[in-house]
């Protein structure tokens, strides 16, 4: 057996010769790990960030909307708020209205009504930042989001106690009808940044009793249930569904989390499949660049063997000169796969509204791995078969070659 | 016994062509070269002389009959055995001189010391060794094939070939390409070496060439039809 130095030294020398080409072999190597690194890098960046945030919403809450004509009322309050899984739990009223800012603008709100108490554990991590929660009988006043306050620019012109005119669709003899609602402020929360399932951002949240007596509506629009733990989650959707059928939809955030997370590998998969293919470029080159290079050495190979270089030495130099090719190009590749990811990744993704993800990308040493594992097998597999012609050359002919 | 350096028993080679075309290369060959010999095979053009010389080198299988080297039967060795005896045992000198233009002068002599896994710190010692026997110069050791003569490329491969220490050195047609006075270097070369104790053999269709040698064999159609002892 060579050394392995010696034989590292044969093949540069010999890719050395054929400088352009074995560059251009060498870039098509690269374009597989670097695809697959700057795409995957990034998707799973911004994966990670939108199921830390659909977590940061709260595992533990669990919400009801009534469907095919159910209508939710203080009887199923009064019914879930008994199950041994519940924390606690309120009914919510939910509308949509109009906002006119003193610029002129307009704006579309949600407008909620619930137990405000409980609003920093169905939206984790709202904090009030100016002002402070109304008492549930100050039904015309509200908590609102930080962009009813400001202008796109983040210019605040409304401060705790001015007041607001909003207005609200409502039904009235089967006919919309505009109503001009007057609410104050009476706290006002930070940005939150999310928009699912709640956008506290653009949203006006009223004390409970605002539902029937301001917006004019009779049924709950939903119930939002705490429950006591994660764990009790399933358990709690469970006993929701013996109860209700299919007269209310149940959204958990845990589901939500857990089905987003599934997508997300099946996507991880579909873009390692296709960043795959790319390889294919490199496995063709290789093989090609690998051929050319046997025939025009034809007489090397039988000096080589008349000097004593056996069948399997000229196999492993052919080999090698494939394998050192692979290399190079793997490092250039993931190299500028990182570099790429980053470049992606600087722009914010935009999902749904003013849902933006801004993400560092990924790179995992897993991810490497199998960039460079992938390579390897490409590397090796492409140049094979040269190798092996070039090891099955009969020495005389070689020689007599011309 | 050990003096019979290499033997061909009953030796034959058929060449068949892609068209199904056999050609007799060598028939029915029995040749012994002892130790210290000196031989040149002679020869017209096609009648065989290289496929010999490659035979006794063991780089082409007969397709009968037996070569033995230093009195191993090579038909039954393995391809790994047989290029490790060529790399030990035999050197060989091409018309063409067959250096290698990507690599230096030295790259080029070191490389039967690669496959002979000598250490990297002892191969310039050997290699030094080789060219002065050859008669190169050490100015050359880090220039390419191309930037030399051919007669000067000739004393490179001479060197390669030498650089094992092979007990034989298998000349094909080895000053075919050089002028009468590259020639003459290249043969006197050849002859100090002899004395030095290589059995050379070399293959030739010029008498001036092949008069050198203590001993000259006649091919003609792929069968030894005479030799002369010349000293
Ligand atoms: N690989 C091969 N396939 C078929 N025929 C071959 C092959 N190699 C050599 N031959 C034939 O074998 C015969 C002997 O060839 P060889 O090269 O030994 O002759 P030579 O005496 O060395 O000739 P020259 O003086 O021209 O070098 C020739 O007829 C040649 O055509
Ligand atoms: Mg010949």
């Amino acid at each position: 057996m060579l050394n392995i130095l010696d034989i590292i030294r044969l093949a540069f020398n010999a890719l050395r010769e054929r400088r352009l080409r074995s560059a251009l072999t060498i870039l098509g190597i690269a374009i597989g790990p670097a695809a697959m690194v700057a795409i995957i890098g990034t998707t799973e960046g911004y994966m990670d960030t939108i199921v830390s945030q659909l977590q940061a919403l709260g595992q533990n809450t669990v919400v009801i909307f009534p469907s095919k004509n159910y209508r939710l009322g203080d009887y199923d309050v009064d019914r879930l708020k008994v199950l041994p899984t519940v924390e606690s739990i309120t009914p919510f009223f939910q509308s949509r209205g109009q906002l006119r800012k003193p610029d002129g603008s307009t704006v579309i709100v949600t407008i909620y009504a619930l137990d405000l108490n409980l609003l920093n554990k169905i939206i984790v991590g709202a904090k009030i930042a100016e002002g402070s929660i109304p008492p549930p009988t100050l039904y015309t006043s509200s908590v609102v989001g930080n962009d009813i306050v400001t202008t796109k620019s983040g210019v605040k012109y409304y401060n705790v106690g001015d007041s607001l005119t909003v207005y609200v669709a409502e039904m009235k003899d089967n006919k919309l009808v505009l109503k001009t609602v007057s609410v104050r402020i009476s706290g006002i929360l930070s940005p939150y940044g999310t928009v699912f399932p709640v956008n506290p951002d653009a949203s006006i949240f009223l004390p409970l009793q605002a539902g029937k007596s301001l917006l004019g509506l009779k049924d709950y629009s939903g119930i939002f249930i705490i429950a006591k733990s994660a764990e009790l989650v399933d358990s709690l959707v469970n006993d929701i569904k013996n109860m209700y059928g299919d007269n209310v939809d149940i959204v958990s955030l845990k589901e939500i989390a857990k089905t987003v997370t599934n997508i997300i590998n099946v996507l991880n998969n579909l873009l390692f499949t296709v960043s795959s293919i790319s390889f294919a470029v490199a496995f063709t080159g290789i093989m090609s660049t690998m051929f050319t290079s046997v025939v025009e050495r034809t007489r090397e190979i039988g000096i080589f063997k008349a000097l004593g270089y056996s069948s399997n030495d000229i196999l492993i130099l052919f080999l090698f000169e494939s394998i050192l090719m692979t290399i190079v190009g793997v490092v250039v590749g993931i190299t500028s796969g990182v570099v790429g990811s980053y470049f992606i990744a600087y722009r914010p993704l935009r999902l749904v509204g003013s849902w933006t993800v801004i993400s560092e990308p990924k790179i995992t040493v897993w991810l490497i791995l199998r960039a460079l594992s992938l390579s390897l097998l490409v590397g090796i597999a492409g140049g094979i078969l040269p190798a092996w012609k070039a090891s099955k050359m009969v020495p005389v002919e070689a020689l007599r070659y011309e | 016994m050990v003096d019979e350096v290499i033997k061909l028993v009953n030796v034959s080679k058929v060449y068949i062509s892609s068209g199904g075309v056999k050609t007799w290369a060598l028939r029915d060959i029995n040749l012994v070269v002892y130790r210290g010999d000196f031989i040149s095979i002679m020869g017209p053009s096609g009648h065989g002389k290289t496929t010999l010389l490659y035979v006794m080198g063991t780089l082409e299988r007969p397709t009968t009959g037996k070569v033995f080297i230093n009195g191993v039967d090579t038909t039954t060795l393995s391809d790994e055995e047989l290029s490790k005896l060529r790399n030990k045992e035999i050197g060989f000198i091409f018309q063409q001189y067959n250096l290698i233009n990507r690599m230096t002068i030295e790259e080029n002599i070191e490389l039967p010391l690669i496959k002979l896994g000598i250490p990297r710190e002892k191969r310039r010692k050997m290699i030094e060794e080789a060219m002065l026997k050859s008669g190169c110069e050490f100015s050359w050791l880090n220039k390419r094939p191309t930037q030399l003569s051919g007669g000067q490329q000739q004393r490179v491969a001479i060197a390669r070939a030498l650089v094992t220490n092979p007990r034989i050195l298998l000349c094909d047609e080895p000053t075919g390409a050089l002028d009468s006075k590259s020639a003459e270097v290249v043969l006197n070369t050849l002859k100090k070496l002899n004395e030095l104790g290589h059995t050379v053999i070399i293959v030739t269709h010029d008498p001036n060439v092949a008069s050198i040698a203590k001993k000259m064999i006649f091919i003609r159609d792929g069968t030894i039809i005479g030799e002369k002892v010349l000293q």
